[in-house]
């Protein structure tokens, strides 16, 4: 990291242990497109969780960004959902489709 | 009026049970009376809805169990005194949006999804069962359908009531708001939805959202992936949602049915899941597509 990168610690911007929404997400994109420098690394040192609905919104939106973010020290969980939302991304589409295959079931009335 | 609870296990039939009370319910004026007739075993997706809408209506529910006390039924406990809750009891927790900011509201519900998977654990003496589900199933549960809530409920008021029996091992959560449902929200973001029934239907079987992103429809997961991680052999679980007149249940023995409700309808989202003990620790990611 350099001294022009500016660093998130994402424990404590928030205050929160687990991010867990998408309004989290988007609070940090605008924390993120306000910043006065090139490149925001965002820290998930003490995160315990993300969710994918979180790390969703995030990502959808890093592309759209004129910054670089970073983001640094993800445990392991963080780490897959992070990779599972990254590849779902690409095959969301065809994925969706596929996965449109329950069967019928039977209407019940209460 | 009366009200009844009985004593199944059978998740399926404690909807159906619920359904016959909400009916109860919604035949009794505003500022009315109610009573339990019978009161056998409580379960979370059988007692949350009549707290909410007892609430809601005015309507007076009386109550002579000690149970029903210790959880704070019908008014629970806003999140804001959560700090006050200790290891004996676990109520009712209650999350008022009323007359809050975007931001205010936000901070509770995230008080819900963040602090209260914690709480839920800190209350169940079964290290071998937190051992094996981990944080993770409670944070992926909770948190996605309160990002629900928050995202599409347009909700005054959201609830939250969870119960572990450590002589079964099983867990059940329940979460519900007042808010347009289902249909309401998908029709908002102009999706062609015909009723509650046809906007169900397309967000089990076609995981349609009201979520747009740069201008496209984009596809919801949340209820997609806890019904993967719920429906398994592994926390051979249930989920469960009533949203107006309209109800989705699936469980992992293979039941899968929407359900129609007559003669009544619930203002907002209900959702319950259950689950149980699994025999090993459960990798939630092999369930999130």
């Amino acid at each position: 990291m350099s001294i022009f990168d500016k660093h998130i610690n994402l424990r404590k911007e928030f205050d929160v242990s687990a991010l867990n929404n998408r309004a989290t997400a988007k609070k940090l994109v605008k924390r993120i497109e306000s910043s006065w420098v090139h490149t925001v690394v965002l820290d998930f040192s003490d995160i315990e969780f993300a969710s994918r609905s979180f790390l969703d919104e995030l990502n959808s939106h890093l592309p759209h960004i004129d910054k670089e973010a970073k983001k640094t020290k993800m445990n392991a969980s963080v780490r897959e959902m992070d990779e599972l939302v990254q590849q779902t991304k690409d095959q969301h589409n065809s994925a969706f489709s596929k996965s449109n295959t329950q069967s019928e079931s039977e209407v019940l009335t209460f | 009026m009366s009200l009844q609870i009985g004593g199944s296990w059978d998740p399926l039939e404690r909807i159906k049970e619920l359904v016959n009370n909400l009916r109860t319910l919604s035949s009794i004026p505003d500022g009315g009376t109610a009573s339990f007739s019978t009161i056998d075993f409580i379960r979370p997706v059988s007692i949350l809805p009549i707290a909410s809408y007892a609430y809601d209506h005015n309507i007076t529910i009386q109550n002579a169990n000690s149970y029903l006390d210790s959880i704070e039924f019908p008014d629970g406990t806003n999140t804001s005194d959560f700090n006050k809750i200790g290891q004996t009891y676990f109520p009712i927790t209650k999350a008022d949006l009323k007359s809050t900011t975007r931001d205010g509201r936000e901070e509770k519900l995230r008080f819900l999804s963040d602090q209260y998977p914690k709480l839920l654990r800190r209350n169940i003496d079964d290290l071998e069962f937190l051992d094996r589900v981990g944080n993770n199933v409670f944070y992926l549960l909770i948190s996605e359908m309160v990002d629900n809530i928050m995202e599409h409920s347009d909700a005054d008021l959201a609830y939250i009531f969870s119960q572990f029996w450590p002589a079964n091992t099983s867990c059940e959560i329940c979460l519900l708001d007042n808010g347009i449902g289902i249909y309401q929200s998908l029709k908002n973001a102009g999706r062609s939805v015909t009723d509650d029934m046809d906007a169900l239907r397309k967000v089990i079987r076609q995981h349609l959202s009201a979520k747009d992103e740069f201008g496209s429809q984009k596809r919801g997961t949340g209820i997609k992936n806890t019904i993967n991680l719920l429906s398994n052999n592994e926390l051979n679980g249930y989920f469960c949602v009533i949203s107006g007149s309209a109800g989705y249940f699936i469980d992992n023995n293979g039941r899968n049915h929407f359900i129609n409700l007559t003669q009544v309808s619930w203002n907002g989202t209900i959702i319950c899941m259950g689950f149980q003990k699994p025999h090993k620790h459960v990798d939630i990611y092999e369930y999130i597509r």
